[in-house]
C-alpha cells in the first residue's frame, strides 16, 4: 500500500486502495458518493477528475487536503 | 570438525543462501521463482531464527537490503507452509479475505503506510506559525494510526492465549513488553501534539521517530517471527475462534472485506444450514424412525440403540470417511478426561485442517497408508502428564468389497488396566 492518489481511475478502485480517505473525500463534497451502493456502481464508473467537475469544487482543496494529510496526488486534471 | 564447528558452517551457509535470496528479491525477482531455493534451505529451521538472519542483514552495511525486501520474503516464507496444505494454484485460507492473518497483514501495510504520511506532515511542518491544514491533517493522521492500539489488543487478548495453551509462553511475554513501550512513545507524541507550539517540529520529529522505530520494529516481528509461529502451531479450529472473537475488538485503520469462515461439508440433510460447502454427501436419506429394528452384525439394533451403545464404549471414537472429512465422534469420555478433545464445530472438516502443520506431514502418511491398503492398522502408546497412559488405534473400515471407507480412531487410557493385578471374579458392593 502506498500513499498515491491517483485522481484519474475509479473512485471505487482509489477506496479499495487506501479506505482510510473516505471521510476525507466525504469532507470534500464526495458524501453521497461515499454511500456504499453509490460507491459500489457510480463509483466504479467515475474517478475523483469527474467527480470534481460534477460537484463542482475546487480540485485544489482537494488537493491540498490531501497533501495535508501526508498524501501524494497523481493525474489531477488542470481546468 | 567437531559438532559446534558443524553447525557454525551450516548457520554461516544458510545465512549466506539468505542473502542471496534477499538480494535477488530486491533486484526484482518474483517471490516465486526464489520459493525453491528457500524450501530447500529452510524447512524446519524456526521463524525466530531466519528472523535474526534477516535483521542482521538489513543492519549490515554490505548489502543494500530492506524492510521492503524482508516483507516479500515474508509471503516465500509463509508458502512454506501453505505449500504443504493446499494444492498448487490454489489460495490457502490464511490469504483470504477475513482470515485472522490476512486481516493482521493489511492492517500492519495500513500502519506502515500512515507512518509514511506523517513523516511527510512533519518534514513538510516548517516553522511557526504553522499551516492550519498541516496541522489538522497531522492530527488527523495520528488519530487514524493510533488505531494501533485494537491492532495490539486483539492480538495480546485473542492470539496469546491460544499459543499460550499450546506452551509457548515467551514470546507472548515479550512482545507484551513492548507493546506497552510502544503504546508509551506513542502517548509522548500526542502531549508533543498537543504542545507543538512549544515544542515545534523537531520536538514531534523526535518523539514520533522514537515510536516509528520502535512500531516499525513490531510489525517487523510479527511479520517475521509471529505469523510464521502461529501458521505452524495453530489448527483451523483455532483460527475460527480467533477470527469470531477479533469482530468484538474490532479493526485497525482498514476493515475487513469480508466474513472469514472455514469450509465445511454438510451431513444434516434436514437442512437450513446455507453457508459454504465443498459439495454435500448425500447419506442416503434414512427414513427409519429410530425405533425400527435394522440388521446389524449378527443381530438387530434401533438407531436409538446403537447411539446408546456408542456412547457407552470406553473409548474415544472418532471416524473420518474416504474423503478424508471428520464425520463423527462419540461421547462416552468427559471432555476433561479426553485425551483428544473435539469441537462439535469439526465435524464437516477436512482431516488436513484438524491439524497443526508440524503434525500434518505424520498424519497424511498415516491416510495413505490406510487408505491405499498398505496398512490396515497403527497404534501408538504414550503416558499423559495427569497420570493417564493413551493407547490410540487407527484401523482402515473397508467395505465388503475392500474398498476403502475411512478411518475408524479409538482411543482409550489404559492405565487402569495397566494397574490390575491378580484377580476379581465376584461383584462389587453396591
Amino acid at each position: 500500500m502506498d500513499n498515491v492518489i491517483d485522481f484519474e481511475i475509479p473512485v471505487y478502485n482509489v477506496l479499495k486502495k487506501n479506505p482510510e480517505i473516505s471521510p476525507l473525500l466525504v469532507e470534500a463534497g464526495f458524501k453521497p458518493l461515499m454511500d456504499q451502493k453509490m460507491l459500489q456502481s457510480v463509483g466504479r464508473l467515475v474517478s475523483l477528475n469527474q467527480g470534481i467537475r460534477k460537484i463542482n469544487i475546487l480540485a485544489d482543496d482537494l488537493v491540498n487536503t490531501l497533501e495535508w494529510n501526508g498524501y501524494e496526488v497523481k493525474g489531477v486534471e488542470k481546468r | 570438525m567437531n559438532e559446534s564447528e558443524r553447525l557454525n558452517n551450516v548457520q554461516k551457509q544458510r545465512i549466506h543462501v539468505l542473502k542471496s535470496i534477499l538480494q535477488s528479491l530486491h533486484e526484482g525477482a518474483s517471490p516465486e521463482s526464489i520459493q525453491e531455493t528457500f524450501d530447500e534451505h529452510f524447512q524446519g529451521v524456526s521463524a525466530i531464527e531466519i528472523s535474526l538472519m534477516e535483521h542482521e542483514l538489513i543492519d549490515s552495511d554490505d548489502n543494500d537490503i530492506t524492510f521492503e525486501d524482508v516483507m516479500k520474503l515474508c509471503n516465500v516464507h509463509a508458502n512454506l507452509f501453505k505449500n504443504r496444505v493446499t494444492e498448487p494454484g490454489e489460495v490457502s485460507e490464511f490469504e483470504k479475505p477475513g482470515h485472522p492473518i490476512h486481516i493482521m497483514r493489511t492492517e500492519n501495510q495500513a500502519m506502515r503506510a500512515a507512518v509514511m504520511r506523517i513523516n511527510r506532515i512533519t518534514k513538510n511542518l516548517g516553522q511557526a506559525p504553522f499551516e492550519e491544514g498541516l496541522l489538522k491533517g497531522l492530527s488527523n493522521q495520528l488519530d487514524l494510526l493510533g488505531q494501533f492500539d485494537t491492532h495490539y489488543k486483539r492480538k495480546e487478548e485473542v492470539w496469546f492465549p491460544v499459543m499460550e495453551k499450546y506452551g509457548h509462553d515467551a514470546p507472548p511475554k515479550v512482545m507484551w513488553g513492548v507493546d506497552d513501550q510502544i503504546r508509551d512513545l506513542f502517548k509522548q507524541v500526542i502531549r508533543d501534539l498537543d504542545n507543538i507550539k512549544e515544542v515545534g517540529k523537531e520536538g514531534i520529529q523526535k518523539s514520533f521517530e522514537s515510536f516509528a522505530y520502535e512500531f516499525n520494529e513490531m510489525i517487523f516481528k510479527e511479520e517475521t517471527i509471529l505469523i510464521p509461529l502461529v501458521l505452524e502451531i495453530f489448527n483451523e479450529d483455532d483460527w475460527w475462534k480467533i477470527a469470531r472473537d477479533s469482530e468484538e475488538y474490532g479493526y485497525t485503520i482498514v476493515r475487513p472485506e469480508t466474513k472469514w469462515e472455514p469450509e465445511r461439508v454438510e451431513f444434516d440433510t434436514s437442512g437450513k444450514s446455507d453457508h459454504g460447502t465443498v459439495g454435500s454427501e448425500s447419506v442416503g436419506v434414512i427414513s427409519q424412525s429410530e425405533t425400527s429394528e435394522l440388521p446389524f452384525g449378527k443381530g438387530f439394533l434401533t438407531l436409538n440403540e446403537v447411539a446408546k451403545i456408542l456412547d457407552l464404549l470406553p473409548l474415544e471414537l472418532t471416524f473420518i470417511n474416504k474423503d478424508n472429512v471428520f464425520k463423527y465422534f462419540n461421547d462416552s469420555i468427559p471432555n476433561e478426561e479426553k485425551a483428544f478433545p473435539r469441537p462439535a464445530s469439526a465435524i464437516g472438516r477436512e482431516v488436513k485442517n484438524c491439524h497443526p502443520p508440524k503434525s500434518l506431514d505424520m498424519v497424511l502418511r498415516l491416510i495413505d497408508d490406510l487408505s491405499s491398503g498398505k496398512k490396515d492398522k497403527e497404534s501408538m502408546w504414550f503416558p499423559r502428564k495427569n497420570g493417564q497412559f493413551i493407547h490410540v488405534t487407527y484401523v482402515a473400515v473397508r467395505d465388503d468389497d475392500g474398498s476403502y471407507m475411512g478411518i475408524l480412531e479409538y482411543v482409550q487410557d489404559i492405565q487402569p488396566l495397566r494397574e490390575l493385578r491378580g484377580m476379581k471374579r465376584g461383584l462389587s458392593e453396591s
